[in-house]
């Protein structure tokens, strides 16, 4: 009897013991586990924030070298091009036709050269901030025939100059899209400030795609940069036939 | 309480760890998604196990020894739970190798437990042991690979399975001993057994719950 019952104490404690341990192997391996997701969601954040880091840095070297080449191309050629013309206008007395068709040609090439220079870089942003350079894009447009409708509502406080040049950017591409691919005939673009952020909404009558099958080109991958740049979100909407609308929010005091 | 009223409780958790297994079945059967490897695997298992239970609830009514039963159990539990484990380890071969070497040895140890040692109106001791090992090894490896893997498909299951046969191992080695001891002891015994039952069943449906709609083919590794 006395057995017994010792051999069921062995028994049962014996019981207990292999199911508390099973138990604190299942917590220890939740615990690793917890450990692992803990280490991974670290590398991937670092991974994430050196890729913003490479992006920041690709854009601003970008932008660097091109208001360096827009300004070369205003400040050097463009003097060049009216000197040149300006000693020709000098040089000819008599009406010679092969001289008058050289400062033809040059007046054309200090014309392309001041185009080059704004597409390059919208020098006059600095100056005149984000509205002035917008008005003049469109204007632009509008003289290729794209009836483009406008509104501008921010603040009076200036932009930073990366978000500025951002915006510019990406409504420079979503125009560009609109007037050679879409073959839109009207063309809404609002920019307001709401709720601490710059909010973009762009729409088109164009022909549309269905982005759930169109690659995305060089073109949204600009746009896409230029957003994480910015820290800002957004959303498009398109579909065969029913135009094509972009909606973007870029914060004005990002959080980095 | 009574000591009748305890025996009676104790019997009640036996008679609801026979039919647990229904409720993840039934979940199992009418969730709609496509079947995998691992969704066919739970539902065999799930069968198999209602069915030896049925089975053994209804010879045990017609006072016929069903003891026999555990010797069935034994040797088909092993590859079921190994195919679930494979479903889990699928993409990795040398897994999926020990996996089958191990079941396959297991598999005839139970057997040869069977036909030479012990008897098939006795509970099958060595075999039921030697599969209630397996499967912890099996467990093992699950959490050893676990933390790696980058879903938690089989996690409760796994969890589950561990935590019953680790506690079972000593009812498996004692079982015809136990036989002998007092009613009470072997009540409360086998009642821990029906409520790890029940716990390992009900992983089974947490389990099913947690699996997302587009995952129709969960993998470890």
């Amino acid at each position: 009897m006395e057995q017994d019952i010792s051999i069921n104490l062995l028994f049962f404690s014996g019981t207990a013991i292999l199911f508390l341990f099973t138990i604190f192997i299942i917590l220890m391996v939740t615990k690793q586990k917890q450990r692992h997701l803990r280490i991974k969601m670290n590398a991937e954040q670092a991974e994430k924030q050196h890729r913003e880091n490479l992006l920041y840095s690709v854009i601003q070297a970008t932008e660097t070298e091109r208001e360096r080449i827009a300004r070369d191309l205003h400040d050097e050629m463009g003097s060049i091009l009216s000197l040149t013309s300006l000693k020709l206008k000098s040089l000819h007395t008599t009406k010679d036709n092969s001289v008058e068709e050289v400062l033809h040609l040059l007046s054309e090439a200090q014309r392309n050269a001041r185009e080059l220079s704004n597409q390059t870089y919208p020098t006059p942003l600095h100056l005149f901030g984000l509205e002035h350079v917008l008005n003049i894009m469109i204007e632009r447009a509008v003289a290729v025939g794209a009836p483009i409708h406008f509104s501008y509502e921010t603040g009076t406080g200036k932009l930073s100059k990366e978000l500025s040049l951002s915006v510019y950017r990406i409504v420079q591409e979503l125009l560009s899209n609109s007037l050679k691919y879409a073959r839109a005939s009207s063309i809404n673009i609002l920019i307001k400030e709401q709720n601490g952020a710059i909010a973009l909404d762009y729409t088109d009558n164009g022909v549309g795609t269905d982005l759930n099958f169109s690659t995305p080109g060089f073109g949204f991958n600009n746009i896409r940069s230029r957003m994480l740049f910015v820290h800002g979100t957004f959303e498009m909407a398109s579909s065969a036939g029913k135009g094509f609308s972009f909606r973007a929010s870029i914060p004005l005091n990002p959080e980095i | 309480m009574t000591a009748e009223t305890f025996y009676s409780l104790l019997s009640r958790i036996g008679d609801v760890a026979s039919y647990a297994g229904l409720a993840p079945l039934l979940f199992l059967l009418f969730r709609r998604d496509r079947t995998s490897p691992y969704k066919i695997t739970l539902l065999v298992i799930l069968m198999a196990s209602i069915l030896c239970d049925a089975l053994s609830i209804y010879l045990s009514r017609m006072s016929v020894n069903n003891l026999f039963m555990t010797h069935i159990w034994a040797f088909i539990e092993l590859p079921l739970w190994a195919s679930f484990f494979i479903a889990l380890f699928r993409k990795s071969a040398l897994i999926k190798r020990v996996l089958i070497t191990a079941t396959v040895t297991g598999m005839l140890f139970t057997l040869a437990d069977t036909v030479f040692f012990e008897s098939i109106l006795t509970f099958n001791t060595y075999g039921r042991t030697a599969v209630a090992v397996i499967i912890i090894c099996f467990c093992l490896l699950y959490f050893f690979c676990y933390p790696e893997s980058d879903n938690n498909y089989g996690f409760w299951i796994a969890a589950a399975l561990l935590v019953y046969n680790g506690s079972n191992v000593l009812l498996f080695i004692f079982s015809n001993n136990l036989l002998k001891q007092q009613a009470l002891v072997n009540h409360v015994i086998w009642a821990f057994h029906s409520l790890l039952l029940i716990g390992l069943y009900t992983a089974i449906l947490a389990d099913g719950l947690s699996w997302k709609k587009k995952q129709t083919s969960p993998q470890l590794m």
